[in-house]
């Protein structure tokens, strides 16, 4: 903090002074202007009289019916166990608390370096096994994403609400991401302008028949609120929904459009809800957001315009990924520091 | 500004770090929901929202507990009830700008500050600096009730509220400019129309 220089008006630096976040020198700088100067008295007086003024206001005590329903909460809330990026750290979560920390990384702050541990170690030990991976995973069972309104409105009000840091939001955004794309899940590269990822559970979706794998993102924008599943699979045949141009927004409960290569069926349209196959995944998106939004959102996500090559690409991906996967768990226990420790990236 | 945690964070540095254990969810709350709750009542203007508020960002705690690493309770709280107020006052633009009028009708709502174990005078003073907050913008109110109810310094603000030093000042003096000109405004409209014992109007 540089602080009042020491020449001219203070200006906003008055505030720094009536709260003493001023060092000692530009205190006595501050204090020296303000004695010659009867603008910055002035001003000087009226912001202590503000400061008193709120720091007067009686204080107010919750209700003790509040207090009760907030000690409640730990009964009937369902922790967070499913949510990769939440559950990860409960071994390490509770150290002592130390003095305030600048990063306050409440969140999402420890979790990368466990993830890269996991997966750089596991890569040695997949190579073997990927062909069988890929043989289990050619069998692409059907999905068909419930189109009731219910249903929609449902997955956003279990949405994950997002906060309001954005430096935190982008931090998730990119480790949601980023894991996403290492579990071979064709995740998008980026979200559009405004969008963060406030959670990735791998049992949000859990409930429809005949998928085994399953990913829940919910992302907050500047509009609202949108909940991803992404499914493996293959989207089911949804009745007579023939695409319809980029513009046109179906109103009824069947239609679609196209963004990007996706053909997009239309489930519901209060609140949007939509499904789309990207690759060997099945994407289907409920959101509160209007219908340009939504086709950002949609954009973003991997086409499958590339060609079937790509699709093959994907599957390989997809392959490799859930073996390392799987048996990151099993490598490490098994394998010793001392013989993967020159492997693991810190 | 009264800071009863850091009784409780020298407490625990005294003991050996193997010997720390994780508050239950009853300290917790007992601990620090009359300080979330302040903070949501300054930030929000009524008993209602601040309820609302202070249930969520609990909410919230209670889902991220496992997840939170270490740094002091009480800045992860202020972060969490501050963002959550701004996320939701965003949310929230729009509808209002189709009800308009409903701001008028709170303010003038007797039962927020009304309670009867406040002596009337500090009741209406409390009454007059939460309407000159509730007319601040959002983002300022908060920087100035985290500066001058919590007691935060302009560090710990900018942290919290993640935005620079220097927009931190400038928000703290804009919005005390504001606070000063709504308290004067106020208080010369109430002297005269005491003074003249209903005559006018």
């Amino acid at each position: 903090m540089t602080g009042y220089a020491g020449s001219g008006h203070l200006g906003a630096w008055v505030s720094d002074l009536a709260d003493g976040q001023l060092d000692a020198a530009a205190t006595e700088r501050a204090l020296a202007h303000v004695a010659g100067c009867p603008r910055c008295a002035a001003e000087l007086d009226a912001a202590r009289d503000a400061h008193r003024a709120l720091a007067a206001a009686c204080d107010v005590a919750p209700d003790p019916e509040l207090t009760n329903r907030l000690l409640a909460l730990s009964a009937s809330i369902p922790s967070a166990t499913g949510d990769p990026l939440r559950d990860r750290g409960r071994a390490a979560g509770w150290e002592r608390p130390q003095a305030w920390e600048p990063t306050l990384s409440g969140d999402l702050g420890a979790r990368r370096r466990h993830r890269t541990r996991r997966l750089v170690a596991a890569g040695a030990g997949g190579v073997g096994v990927l062909g069988v991976a890929l043989f289990v995973l050619g069998q692409a069972p059907v999905v068909s994403p419930d189109p009731s309104r219910v249903a929609a409105l449902t997955l956003l009000a279990d949405a994950e609400p997002g906060g309001h840091d954005a430096a935190a939001g982008r931090a998730a955004t990119a480790d949601a991401l980023a894991w996403l794309g290492e579990h071979g899940w064709s995740a998008p590269a980026a979200l559009p302008d405004g969008y963060a990822v406030t959670a990735l559970r791998t049992d949000g979706c859990a409930g429809v028949e005949g998928t085994d794998a399953a990913v829940e993102l919910d992302l907050s924008g500047p509009d609202g609120t949108a909940v991803a599943c992404l499914r493996q699979g293959r989207l089911a045949d949804l009745g007579a929904t023939v695409a319809e141009p980029a513009g046109g927004t179906g109103d009824g409960s069947t239609g679609g459009f196209a963004v990007r290569g996706h053909d997009v069926r239309v489930l519901s349209a209060d609140p949007w809800h939509v499904a789309w196959q990207s690759g060997d995944t099945v994407v289907d998106v409920a959101t509160d957001v209007d219908a340009e939004s939504l086709a950002e959102l949609v954009a973003a996500f991997p086409g499958s315009a590339e060609g079937d090559d790509a699709g093959v690409l994907h599957e390989i991906t997809r392959g490799w990924s859930m073996m390392t996967g799987t048996m990151s768990d099993v490598m490490s226990d098994v394998m010793s520091g001392s013989m993967t420790g020159a492997l693991w990236r810190r | 500004m009264p800071h009863a945690p850091e009784a409780s964070v020298e407490e625990a540095a005294s003991t050996p770090a193997a010997a720390w254990t994780p508050p239950t969810w009853d300290e917790i709350v007992r601990e620090h929901s009359a300080r979330v709750y302040r903070l949501a009542y300054r930030l929000s203007g009524n008993r209602q929202d601040a309820e609302d508020l202070t249930q969520e960002t609990f909410l919230r705690v209670f889902r991220s507990l496992s997840s939170y690493t270490p740094g002091t309770f009480e800045g992860w709280l202020h972060r969490i009830t501050t963002n959550l107020f701004l996320d939701q006052v965003r949310r929230k633009k729009r509808i209002r700008m189709e009800a308009m009028g409903d701001d008028a009708a709170r303010v003038a709502a007797p039962e927020d500050h009304g309670r009867p174990e406040r002596g009337f005078e500090h009741a209406n003073l409390d009454h007059d600096v939460q309407a000159a907050l509730d007319a601040l913008r959002p983002e300022y109110r908060a920087a100035v009730v985290l500066c001058d109810i919590e007691g935060l310094s302009y560090e710990e603000i900018a942290v919290t509220l993640g935005i620079k030093l220097g927009t931190v000042r400038s928000r703290i003096h804009r919005a005390r400019a504001q606070l000063r000109d709504a308290l004067e405004h106020r208080r010369a409209e109430v002297t005269p129309r005491a003074a003249s014992g209903g005559a006018a109007s």
